[in-house]
């Protein structure tokens, strides 16, 4: 990898960007006070200072050479899949209840890990159905609904 | 001594109620299975379970997940000893001898030794942890606000510079769990803080969420994308097998009574938890042979005083959590929510304030863990079958069990969306190398370190210097800051090239 960006410059950069963005949004935001009676903003100001020092050393030590930087591969199919899975569950809970969300999860997270088999989906998202409204409708008194028509 | 005897009574009276005796079973039973598989760990299955705990009280809540804990590491020794893949970290070094001594047919008596080991490590633990407690209990009550920051300040580097991996990179996640910690009230002016103008986010970020989605969905990510391992030797382990000699036992007992020492003293500290315990017990033993090759062909030092510290190191790190409130890895910190949901504020007040919580739990352990003695043996046929499960079945179990568990704790399908960006944020620390667990230290910590430093602000007149005007909190900020440079030295010493 290139000796200035890679994984070390990348990450230590995105943590010093977003410590510094905390400290002027904390400033902006909120009242900072005095060091005895410090307001809402100081606290979360110092610590976005703070990690902006840390993103800065770490992309620095990489510059220097101190530390290797590592080849970084995504699995972006995994990453997508299973995110999308979970999104996907958060929205269908709600519209067709636990057996459509679960369907839905159990069938995109076959497809990050690569095969997939459609009876064995099916049988899997019932099957986690009803243990987990067994574990959480039944045993821990949360009302979920299995099935939900969208009207 | 009669008080003591009078708080086994009291502890024993709460951990075997039907209700504390089941929730003991499923932790421990739940720890034995997360153990064996390699690639899930304590983490992952404590974050798994915690949506439960929203709905029990903290005493089985604690009792439940405190067994989680303990139970992986007899797990995970029966993973490393067949097949030479470490189940846990902390079990990784019993690898070393434990798989050549099952290829030499040794197999059972490594089981047994391994539980025995465990069972004795964990016994001299918890001990240690019956008599310390109300010791240092006693003691902190009299800290002030200066002595609890300084000692979070402590907690929070050294979980940070012992750990294996880049000091630095850790610091840095403890920093951002300290700044995702601020999110929701201000309790000193009840400005709200970092919402966004999202509703859900006033209370702050949940635990739960961030716990999920960080080891959970993050770990499950990671996991998909690597090939599973599927060649699993299946060994019989019989009853009989596991009779070890005579010899065996000689060279038992010493390193493992070693090895529950060292486990002891290390799991009080933060950072060095049961795997650090687990390499430097070996690491002394092989000094201390006097035939050190014998070690990586099976020798019965090398299972029994690693096994012994990291179930012993496991006790005892519940000694800084529940007698200051200042846990030192990540597991404790989830146990220290686990109070906190439950209204319960940590610190020494605690022992005093719910004896019936601490000492139930206390006794718990000892009930946990012969359940585990009891487990281990006879099922090993059972755990051996487990790591057969393939994966396009245990990660689509597992993501639903996630899914479930965030949405059942407010019953609101926005605490999903919240467990799907920190999966994908804690994915993408994992590619980048960047350890997680401080970063969830650093955000359950987070708004206690900040009352406290406040406090001690107001009490000194926002002098900062009032942190080494006080004998106890001045000793901790100086070991704090020689852990900072000794932890810089260190980094600058090793990127030295060789002879240079």
């Amino acid at each position: 990898m290139s000796k200035i960006i890679n994984s070390e410059t990348l990450s230590g950069a995105f943590l010093s960007l977003l410590g510094l963005a905390t400290a002027l949004y904390a400033n902006a935001h909120y009242d900072l006070g005095t060091i005895r009676e410090m307001g809402p903003g100081m606290y979360p100001f110092v610590l976005g200072l703070l990690l902006a020092i840390c993103g800065a050393i770490i992309v620095g030590g990489s510059l220097v050479g101190m530390v290797k930087s590592q080849t970084i591969s995504v699995d972006f199919r995994a990453l997508f899949m299973i995110s999308t899975g979970v999104l996907a569950f958060a929205y269908l809970i709600d519209v067709v209840g636990l057996v459509g969300a679960t369907f839905a999860l159990i069938i995109l997270s076959n497809l990050a890990a690569g095969g997939i088999n459609l009876v064995r989906a099916i049988i899997l998202a019932i099957a986690m159905s009803i243990v987990s409204v067994l574990i959480f409708g039944v045993g821990l008194g949360i009302p979920i609904q299995m099935l939900r028509w969208p009207l | 001594m009669m008080e003591l005897l009078a708080n086994v009574g009291l502890g024993l009276g709460v951990a075997l109620t039907p209700q504390n005796l089941a929730y003991c079973f499923i932790g421990v039973f739940m720890g034995m299975v997360v153990g064996v598989l390699p690639g899930i760990g304590a983490l992952a299955a404590i974050s798994m379970l915690f949506p439960i705990t929203f709905h029990l009280d903290a005493t089985p809540a604690l009792i439940m997940l405190a067994g989680l804990f303990y139970g992986t590491a007899y797990g995970g020794s029966t993973t490393s000893i067949l097949i030479n893949v470490p189940g846990q970290s902390s079990s990784a070094v019993t690898a070393l001898d434990g798989y050549p001594m099952a290829r030499q047919g040794r197999a059972g008596v490594a089981l047994f030794l391994t539980t025995v080991a465990s069972f004795i490590g964990g016994s001299i633990g918890i001990i240690l942890m019956m008599l310390f407690s109300p010791v240092i209990q006693r003691y902190a009550l009299d800290f002030s606000a200066q002595e609890y920051f300084a000692l979070m300040v402590l907690g929070l580097v050294g979980a940070s510079t012992m750990s294996s991996g880049s000091a630095i990179k850790s610091l840095a996640m403890v920093i951002l769990g300290l700044m995702i910690g601020t999110v929701g009230f201000d309790v000193f002016s009840g400005a709200a803080r970092f919402n966004f103008g999202i509703y859900e986010l006033y209370e702050g970020v949940s635990i739960v969420a961030i716990t999920m989605g960080v080891f959970g969905l993050g770990e499950i990510i990671k996991a998909v994308g690597e090939p599973m391992d599927e060649t699993v030797e299946r060994r019989r382990v019989t009853l009989r097998s596991m009779i070890p000699t005579r010899d065996d036992m000689r060279q038992f007992w010493r390193p493992t009574v070693r090895g529950s020492l060292l486990g002891s003293f290390l799991g009080t500290l933060p950072g060095t938890g049961a795997t650090i315990a687990s390499y430097m017990a070996y690491s002394v033993e092989v000094k201390l042979a006097k035939d050190p090759s014998r070690f990586g062909q099976g020798a019965i030092e090398g299972i029994s005083s690693p096994e012994a510290a990291n179930n012993a190191a496991d006790q005892t790190a519940f000694i800084p959590t529940l007698t200051l409130g200042i846990p030192g890895s990540a597991t404790m910190a989830l146990m220290l929510g686990v109070l906190m949901i439950n209204g319960i504020t940590p610190g020494p007040q605690l022992i005093t304030a719910r004896p019936d919580l601490f000492w139930g739990l206390v006794m718990s352990f000892w009930i946990g863990n012969l359940m585990l003695v009891i487990l281990n043996i006879p099922f090993i046929g059972l755990w051996v079958r487990l790591l057969t499960v393939p994966g396009h079945i245990l990660y689509p179990v597992i993501l639903v069990f996630v899914c479930i568990g965030s949405f059942s704790v407010n019953n609101a399908s926005f605490d999903i969306w919240i467990v799907a960006l920190f999966g994908i944020f804690g994915y993408l620390m994992r590619v980048f190398d960047y350890p997680p667990a401080p970063l969830i230290l650093g955000f359950v910590l987070g708004p206690l370190l900040e009352q406290n430093f406040r406090r001690s602000m107001v009490l000194a007149d926002g002098n900062f210097l009032t942190f080494f005007e006080r004998p106890i909190s001045c000793a901790v900020m100086v070991a704090t800051l020689a852990l900072l440079a000794w932890s810089a030295a260190k980094t600058l010493y090793s990127s030295r090239p060789a002879g240079g």
